[in-house]
């Protein structure tokens, strides 16, 4: 249906773009005589391209039959450079027959000459040493690779560089070198082939050899981890020392590759995020805990200085706990002992309470931590031993991430755990002494303020 | 000097950076036990002395108040006596946890050397074996070298305690 719209809507186009030019069209006869009309016309154009083309063929056989003649030169050309690069080839052959029978013997010396230059030429570029002399494997590259026989000079820097790199390699010298990541020329220390650091901080470079084409590449750069620590420290004492003291400096027998390991160690933050779900659990019920632990210590430890205060002072103040128990006392004071200690007891229940807040909590979260790592450590085993069921046990790789990640929230709980035990075992003995002041010493300090008022004249003497 | 601060350098290597917070331990603990001594040796006897004179200075001793001063005066004695010996307990199973931490953290080094090298060589994992081993002695000689104060410390408080409350005579003519 669509299909039939669609050509209908044609059909009625064309016959509107055709409309003007039948406009004098009146009948049959007329379209008859303008078809015959038109046909004439065309018959005459197509005879004048049949005599166009006649003229034109003449022309293409001319161009044709140039074409054929240069051809048949340059074929003729060929041939003749063939000859003389035959002939050529021919004198270059007998020239090397007459050179190999010339060289006789030595013809074998200098091939061994080549390949031991090409074989020490990526020895040395493998060579920290190079780094310091960039220059000093051209010669041997000459040799190796050009095809002309080396002269005496080419002959005697193989054996020279050799015995270079064999005196370089025991020595700790500085030099200037450029290095990735340092703008400009900066002085390096280097200790034989093994380590080469930054002379002003002491910061450990790797050594990358030479690439064939990109030549103006630093071939040092800054470690992309540094090992820190005693490592750095001994660097340390490497760039104090004085000329022929004997200390302990670092080397990396590998030449860069243990360095390099270092990059691939976590760091704290990375290594406390491997415990996962956990691991987070744990930390941040530590952080919180810490937080309201050294919270209830600073409370307490003014708390204990209002009691301390309190005790000096014989007007009992209503902004400490000593001070409330006092004020119990004196609101008592004209009752008997009995009574007098019953309202003491009540003040001190109350005060109790206060003292105490928060501190199961924090033994609470030091016992769970632990408690927590230990899971920690199941899921991660349980992790492993899947992994290990899938991949089987061939691969330690695998088995040691799982392995690390169960130790790691074992530590992190270890870690939560024995700082929050200090603070609970700090703040708790605060609370207690100011506990065994407010129990034990309120009556006695009550008892004392009295008698140094003098007012013996309540009826609280005798029992 | 130097062949012992050497030893004790190659050592804390060897054992990780978990007996430094060990060593801290170890410190705080002999510190304190120390101040124990020392308050047992020095200050006690004085502080002893002066409450006793205070309370024979009196003439009423079998009064409530009497009784009540009495007792602040014995709570003093055992406030002073206990005093710091709960952190010294604390101190004394702290030193096994941290023992624990070394071993833990020793333990991921072995693992970690696992995880770069990709090889099971014995010699490889020494070293982290190593870290894992030293704290763990450490933690155990914390924890033995002051164990036994923590036991004996507690004792000697409540017998001091006991002994001037026995000092300090009340007349017992008022009952």
């Amino acid at each position: 249906m669509k299909f039939f719209k669609s050509t209908m809507a044609a059909l009625m186009g064309s016959a509107l773009l055709a409309a003007p030019a039948s406009a004098q069209i009146n009948s049959i006869q007329d379209l008859l005589n303008q078809v015959r009309a038109d046909s004439a016309q065309q018959e005459q154009i197509n005879q004048q391209r049949i005599r166009d083309f006649e003229s034109n063929a003449s022309q293409q056989t001319a161009e044709l039959n140039r074409a054929r003649t240069e051809l048949s030169n340059l074929e003729a050309e060929a041939r003749r450079v063939e000859q003389r690069f035959q002939a050529n080839q021919n004198q270059i052959d007998a020239l090397k027959a007459q050179l190999t029978a010339a060289q006789g013997e030595f013809g074998e010396v200098f091939g061994l000459a080549r390949s031991m230059a090409g074989e020490f030429k990526s020895t040395l570029d493998r060579s920290l040493i190079t780094a310091q002399m960039p220059n000093r494997t051209r010669v041997l590259g000459d040799v190796a690779n050009s095809d002309a026989l080396p002269s005496t000079s080419d002959l005697n820097a193989i054996w020279q560089t050799m015995l270079e790199e064999i005196r370089e390699q025991r020595e700790v010298e500085a030099f200037d070198a450029q290095v990735a990541g340092l703008d400009g020329q900066t002085s390096v220390t280097r200790v034989g082939p093994f380590v080469a650091f930054t002379t002003n901080g002491g910061e450990f470079l790797q050594y990358n050899p030479p690439v064939a084409d990109g030549e103006d590449l630093p071939l040092l750069a800054l470690l992309p981890a540094q090992p820190g620590g005693a490592i750095q420290s001994a660097a340390d004492r490497l760039l104090g020392a004085g000329s022929g003291e004997v200390i302990y400096a670092p080397i990396d027998p590998t030449r860069g590759e243990l360095l390099k390991t270092f990059d691939l160690r976590p760091g704290p933050w990375e290594r406390a995020q491997q415990g996962g779900v956990i691991g987070n659990i744990i930390m941040l019920l530590g952080a919180i805990t810490a937080v309201l632990g050294i919270l209830l210590i600073v409370r307490l430890f003014l708390i204990r200085m209002a009691v301390a205060g309190q005790k000096r002072k014989s007007q009992p103040s209503k902004s400490n706990a000593l001070g409330r128990v006092m004020l119990a006392y004196e609101g008592a004071r004209n009752a008997d002992a009995d009574t007098v200690e019953l309202k003491l007891d009540e003040a001190i229940l109350q005060e109790s309470p206060k003292l105490e807040f928060g501190l199961n909590f924090i033994k609470l979260i030091a016992g769970i931590a632990p408690l927590m790592g230990l899971l920690g450590t199941v899921t991660g085993m349980i992790q492993t031993f899947q992994a290990m069921m899938i991949y089987g046990a061939g691969d330690p790789q695998l088995m040691a991430g799982g392995i690390s990640v169960a130790l790691v929230t074992t530590m992190l709980g270890l870690i939560v755990a024995i700082p929050l035990l200090i603070i609970h075992s700090f703040a708790a003995s605060m609370a207690r002494s100011v506990q065994a002041t407010l129990e034990e010493q309120s009556a006695g300090i009550v008892a004392r303020h009295v008698e140094s008022r003098g007012v013996g004249g309540a009826p609280v003497t005798n029992i | 000097m130097g062949n012992i601060i050497g030893g004790l350098q190659s050592f804390l290597q060897q054992g990780g950076p978990v007996l430094i917070p060990i060593a801290i331990v170890i410190f705080a603990m002999w510190t304190f036990i120390l101040e124990r001594i020392a308050y047992y040796l020095i200050a006690h006897k004085p502080m002893k002395n002066r409450l006793k004179a205070e309370w024979d200075a009196r003439t009423d001793r079998s009064s409530w108040r009497a009784l009540a001063i009495r007792d602040e005066m014995i709570s003093q004695v055992k406030e002073r006596t206990i005093s710091n010996v709960a952190l010294i307990k604390t101190l004394v199973a702290l030193a096994p946890l941290l023992g624990l931490l070394g071993t833990v953290t020793g333990m991921i080094d072995v693992f970690d050397v696992l995880a770069y090298s990709g090889s099971s060589s014995a010699r490889l994992m020494a070293g982290g074996v190593f870290r894992a081993t030293i704290p763990t002695m450490a933690g155990m000689m914390a924890a033995l070298s002051g164990l036994y104060f923590s036991t004996v410390l507690p004792r000697w408080s409540a017998r001091e305690t006991a002994r001037f409350a026995d000092d300090l005579v009340v007349d017992r003519g008022a009952y």
